[in-house]
């Protein structure tokens, strides 16, 4: 059965890191997740004659995509939080952000009050009416 | 047929050997059938293997800057998955090369493969679980030290983020629990205070 030559793994773990950017070393380990992954689809693709081998092909394939999708969507996460540093923050909270590097300042943004919930629950508490039989109402209404 | 003698002589000899004592002994005893070590509680790694992974934890360390022992553990989770996938990546390496083929199709391989894949999928799961609860951590802690308040510190779980558990894309979010637990935190006299209201949208009304 052919063997992928070592030389192609290499291309690949160019290739990715090429399409990826990573920067940080653990991005760059993500990179190498995609890669490897990438490898394993090859290895599955030149493998498909082997009939005999057949179950454990539909495994590793589905596997290696598995790694694939799920190494992207990390280092996507992992790449965002980061130019989220940069571009949601100014630069004196840039400071305070760089002791968590993987927090997406996204995902920590102040909280907006909006929507027709809260002016409901605004016009309660001005009238004094907010209290737990209001929050049993508004489960009820919601079918909860 | 042994003598009475020389059994009683054997069970004597026996007790000058009942295995290891020491921690050390036991330690080194264990690794006595030791296959691909995946299994073993705590990975073991050839010299080179070691140093390269020493060079990935600094740096690593260095870039995540866990703090604390929620994201310390986390990292370590992360540490020891990244690990145990390395060096299932280097069993698989030294299949192929005893094989000259590919071990994926090769049917002598296929129990070990199989074994292999187990440990290797348990070891992937365990990486991006603990990346994303370091990232969970990390934002909730960004988001304290942005937006909560000394006071509000004393009333506000360390684990919590109001930012996305109550807010999605600057929308309530009408999970019930959620709502009640932002009213128990933030008490309903602090929330006009807090949050002025704006002018309602016409001709919306949800209750």
């Amino acid at each position: 059965m052919p063997l992928l030559p070592p030389s192609r793994f290499a291309e690949l773990h160019t290739d990715i890191g090429a399409a990826t950017q990573p920067v940080t070393e653990l991005e760059r380990w993500f990179a190498g997740e995609i890669a490897y992954a990438a490898w394993e689809l090859e290895s599955v693709r030149v493998n498909r004659s082997a009939s005999a081998a057949e179950p454990r092909l539909h495994d590793a394939c589905t596997r290696a995509a598995r790694n694939w999708n799920r190494a992207r969507n990390e280092l996507t996460r992992l790449q965002t939080a980061r130019i989220n540093h940069v571009v949601r923050l100014t630069p004196s909270r840039q400071r305070t952000a760089a002791v968590v590097p993987l927090a997406d300042p996204a995902r920590a943004r102040a909280p907006k009050l909006a929507g027709p919930m809260y002016e409901h629950v605004c016009d309660l508490i001005k009238a004094g009416k907010f209290d737990d039989e209001i929050m049993k109402t508004i489960a009820e209404q919601e079918g909860r | 047929m042994a003598t009475a003698a020389q059994v009683l002589a054997n069970q004597a000899n026996a007790q000058l050997s009942t295995g290891p004592k020491t921690d050390e002994g036991k330690a080194r005893s264990s690794r006595n059938n030791l296959n691909h070590g995946l299994a073993a509680g705590v990975l073991i790694l050839s010299p080179e293997e070691q140093a390269r992974f020493c060079e990935f934890e600094a740096n690593l360390r260095a870039e995540c800057k866990p703090e604390g022992i929620l994201e310390c553990e986390a990292f370590q989770q992360f540490l020891d998955a990244a690990a145990r996938i390395g060096k299932i990546r280097s069993i698989v390496a030294g299949m192929t090369e005893q094989c000259k083929d590919d071990p994926l199709v090769q049917p002598e391989t296929e129990t070990k493969y199989r074994q292999i894949n187990r440990y290797r999928a348990a070891a992937e799961m365990a990486v991006y679980r603990a990346v994303k609860t370091l990232r969970e951590l990390q934002t909730a802690r960004l988001f304290r030290a942005f937006h909560v308040t000394p006071e509000e510190r004393e009333v506000i779980p360390p684990l919590v983020n109001p930012g996305e558990k109550f807010w999605c894309g600057g929308e309530m979010r009408y999970g019930r629990n959620d709502r009640e637990l932002f009213y128990r935190i933030y008490g309903a006299e602090t929330l006009t205070s807090r949050f002025p209201p704006r002018e309602p949208a016409s001709g919306v009304h949800v209750f």
